[in-house]
């Protein structure tokens, strides 16, 4: 029997996520539907009050899918840190069996997935027999995601860069959805492997602007948050038409990258913060101190800090920045907390008179003139002619790749083994 | 700076947050260690409001009120040598505290802005057993080894024994021995009896109240709830009043998911208690929950699911800052007449 399993999508995110269950033999994904109003509001009604705005959307997500899409099998990831990703699925789950659906929810842990407790999960959901076969499509799955995740890493940092130059509005909206759709089609290792030629080049099409120097922000926060483009009003692209280069501290790839302890940006970033933070505490709290002490040394312009209200982690993050203003943290940011109730009415005032103020800074302040440095993916993308990129080309698309398989598939044998006892 | 035998260290504790449970245990480590412990006073309505002031809208209001109380140390004791703010992030090798506790030390020091140093006892079971935690701390003071792991030693003892006095006595009262700062007495406030003359005593409910240490016992914020519902003819329950051996069993939820926060656990497991072994004991459950608290939006969840499941009254009251003393009133008392009339009707 087929089992048609599905996830909560955390913006494009979920063209990663696909390309991780669907190798898995005996299962049907079930693509998740983008997040609306609806969806938000049926969460939140059947939500405890104060919980964060996560766990409404995702619950709503789910009542969604089981109405609507013939699912109740879903994945969902946990994290038994100090925050409360952790109560997420059983709180879900309780409240979906006491709202009469029958519903299985499989925890992923994500607290470490070096110690692979997070591949339970995949002997769970499927029930087909022959174990080399069963690894051999997990390591395929692992493969797609690491690659997906990536690529989806890619198009969403050129987007920030390049809406605020270009010249004919909305080219950059459609080239990032054209290869959206085109990546998340894509089920061809060797054209995968190619795949980032295939972005530069969409990108390259659009007729852009280079002699402005744009201001410089960036976005950072709670990952769904700043993930999830419905529930952030789509705040890069609101920056973006007022012309001004965003910059994204999020992206799954690297929050997988750090969970496998590889993202060495990251610990770059957390050996800055440690005299505020000195720890992870959850949440992106002391990545985004990291962000937002790096960016000030950078000469950007601004900071947007995103979260879910009363968030633990972010908003004890931003308790220390606002008391650290104006001295030494100079860098104007700005804070921005979402519920379900959060409209871009009563965000757009305040966007406007920020972008005013930084133009302000960069006109009077000396602190602000004069940094601007032209992203290097720019050059990436217009400059560099694509056959030098081979050398690149092989080891991003083939050797790194594969030696993380290589990395990963002793460790599967020994999970295995456990597995089997 | 070090301790010498002219100068006796001055050390701050604000009376918020843990100190409603490890406030026993701080002030016999410290004392041991010969340094001279200032508590700051009872919260009051200008605490509070120093405190919501300087913090972000968005904290949880026990955390406001730690602001408030700092504030409050610094102004009563200009002259302290340390202020002294603990850095829990676990005493048990599976579980963490709520994040706000793991980064207290940094969110006061860069919060509010002040020259005082601060002074942090880390205890981090994940990383140090508890003697490495004393010994780290002892360092700064520039006591050795054998003194630290002394001091650790009676300070747990200390709170041993008035974990067994508080399971008899008034818990409130016993905290507020710990401080013998004369200025600092609380005169006992007499509140308004509910219940007239005729029948007072005879119609009793049992009420259960959760919650974390520093709402139930914090008679400030919660408005004097115990008091009052005792003056509402109520016998009442705290976690403290539970047997010790309640507490040693683990607690999962929905059978399959580990409890990892240790500011829940005794809430989870009292909860667990009350509906197994002691569920004739108690006719309703009263949950304190402060506003913006993250654990508690989850955990309460369970909690009423669970209570409303096995069909026990359940009420859950929500405080901050703006809460009216009066709205609180009338929703307790008509939550335990409501209780009573099931019960002897
Ligand atoms: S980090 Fe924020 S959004 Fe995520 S679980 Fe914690 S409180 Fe909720
Ligand atoms: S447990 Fe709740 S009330 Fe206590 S500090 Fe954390 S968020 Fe605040």
């Amino acid at each position: 029997m087929v089992i048609r399993v599905s996830f909560p999508s955390m913006g494009w995110s979920k063209i990663a996520f696909k390309g991780l269950y669907r190798p898995i033999p005996g299962v049907e994904v079930v693509d998740p539907p983008v997040v609306t109003r609806d969806i938000v509001e049926l969460g939140a009604k059947y939500s405890p009050e104060f919980v964060c705005l996560p766990f409404k959307v995702t619950l709503g997500e789910f009542i969604n899918m089981i109405e609507n899409y013939n699912c109740n099998v879903f994945i969902m990831s946990i994290d038994c840190g100090p925050c409360r990703l952790g109560f997420y699925a059983p709180i879900q789950e309780r409240i979906l069996k006491d709202l009469g659906y029958d519903v299985t929810i499989i925890p992923i842990q994500q607290d470490d997935l070096l110690d692979f407790q997070w591949l339970e999960p995949f002997y769970k959901i499927t029930k087909v027999k022959g174990k080399l076969m069963r690894m051999v499509d997990i390591v395929k799955g692992i493969r797609f995601a690491f690659l997906k995740g990536s690529f989806i890493e890619d198009i969403t940092r050129y987007e920030g860069i390049i809406r605020c130059r270009e010249i004919n509005k909305g080219d950059t909206t459609k080239t990032v959805e054209k290869l959206l759709k085109i990546l998340d089609k894509e089920w061809d290792f060797q054209k995968l492997h190619q795949f980032h030629k295939v972005v530069k080049r969409e990108f390259k099409k659009i007729p852009i602007n280079r002699d402005i120097e744009p201001l410089r922000i960036m976005i950072a926060g709670e990952n769904h948050i700043v993930l999830e483009p419905y529930i952030n009003m789509d705040i890069v692209k609101k920056f973006g038409d007022e012309g001004i280069e965003v910059h994204q501290g999020n992206s799954l790839y690297g929050w997988v990258m750090h969970k496998l302890h590889v993202n060495f940006k990251r610990k770059t970033l957390e050996r800055i913060a440690k005299p505020y933070i000195p720890m992870d505490i959850g949440g992106e709290a002391i990545w985004v101190i990291g962000h937002y002490i790096k960016c000030q040394k950078e000469g950007f312009d601004g900071f947007i800090h995103a979260y879910p209200f009363t968030c633990m982690p972010e908003v004890s993050a931003r308790g220390i920045i606002e008391g650290q203003q104006p001295d030494p943290f100079y860098l104007p940011i700005q804070f921005y907390s979402f519920d379900e109730h959060t409209g871009y009415e009563g965000m757009r005032t305040r966007l406007e008179a920020f972008v005013d103020l930084m133009k302000l800074n960069r006109k009077n302040n000396p602190k602000f003139q004069d940094n601007y440095i032209e992203p290097p993916e720019i050059r990436e993308i217009f400059d560099i002619p694509e056959k030098y990129e081979g050398i690149n080309t092989f080891f991003t698309g083939i050797v790194e790749p594969f030696l993380n398989t290589l990395k990963i598939l002793p460790k599967l044998k020994v999970n295995k083994r456990q597995h089997e006892k | 700076m070090n301790q010498t035998e002219k100068h006796r260290l001055k050390i701050g504790i604000p009376r918020a947050l843990y100190f409603y449970k490890y406030g026993p245990f701080w002030t016999a480590f410290l004392e041991f260690l010969n340094c001279d412990v200032k508590i700051s006073g009872p919260t009051t309505s200008v605490i509070v409001e120093e405190g919501t002031k300087d913090a972000n809208s968005e904290l949880c209001i026990p955390i406001k009120i730690y602001f408030g109380h700092v504030k409050n140390l610094l102004s009563e004791f200009p002259d302290l040598d340390y202020i002294f703010i603990p850095r829990y992030v676990s005493s048990h090798k599976e579980q963490f505290f709520c994040p706000k506790f793991l980064i207290l030390p940094e969110a006061v020091k860069y919060g509010l802005k002040f020259d005082t140093p601060i002074i942090t006892l880390e205890i981090n079971v994940k990383k140090n057993s508890e003697h490495e935690s004393a010994i780290n701390f002892g360092k700064i003071l520039g006591y050795n080894q054998e003194t630290m792991i002394k001091a650790w030693d009676y300070a747990n003892q200390k709170f041993e024994e008035f974990q067994d006095k508080a399971y008899e006595g008034d818990y409130i009262e016993l905290l507020d021995e710990l401080d013998t700062n004369p200025k600092h007495k609380r005169k006992k406030k007499k509140l308004k009896q509910f219940i007239p003359e005729a029948i007072r005593g005879k119609f009793m409910v049992n009420i259960l109240v959760l919650g974390h240490s520093y709402n139930v016992y914090e008679t400030h914020i919660n408005r004097d709830l115990i008091g009052r519902l005792e003056a509402m003819d109520c016998n009442v329950t705290t976690i403290e009043k539970l047997p010790k051996s309640e507490f040693s069993e683990k607690i999962t939820i929905n059978e399959q998911y580990h409890q990892y926060w240790q500011s829940e656990d005794e809430i989870l497991k009292t909860a667990r208690y009350y509906l197994r072994d002691g569920k004739n004991t108690i006719d309703g459950v009263i949950f304190l929950i402060s506003f913006a608290c993250g654990p508690d939006s989850l955990i309460q969840e369970i909690v009423m699911r669970d209570m409303k499941k096995r069909k026990i009254s359940y009420l859950d009251l929500v405080l901050d800052e703006h809460s009216g003393e009066s709205g609180l009133i009338t929703r307790i008392e008509s939550f335990t007449d409501m209780i009573r009339r099931k019960k002897y009707n």
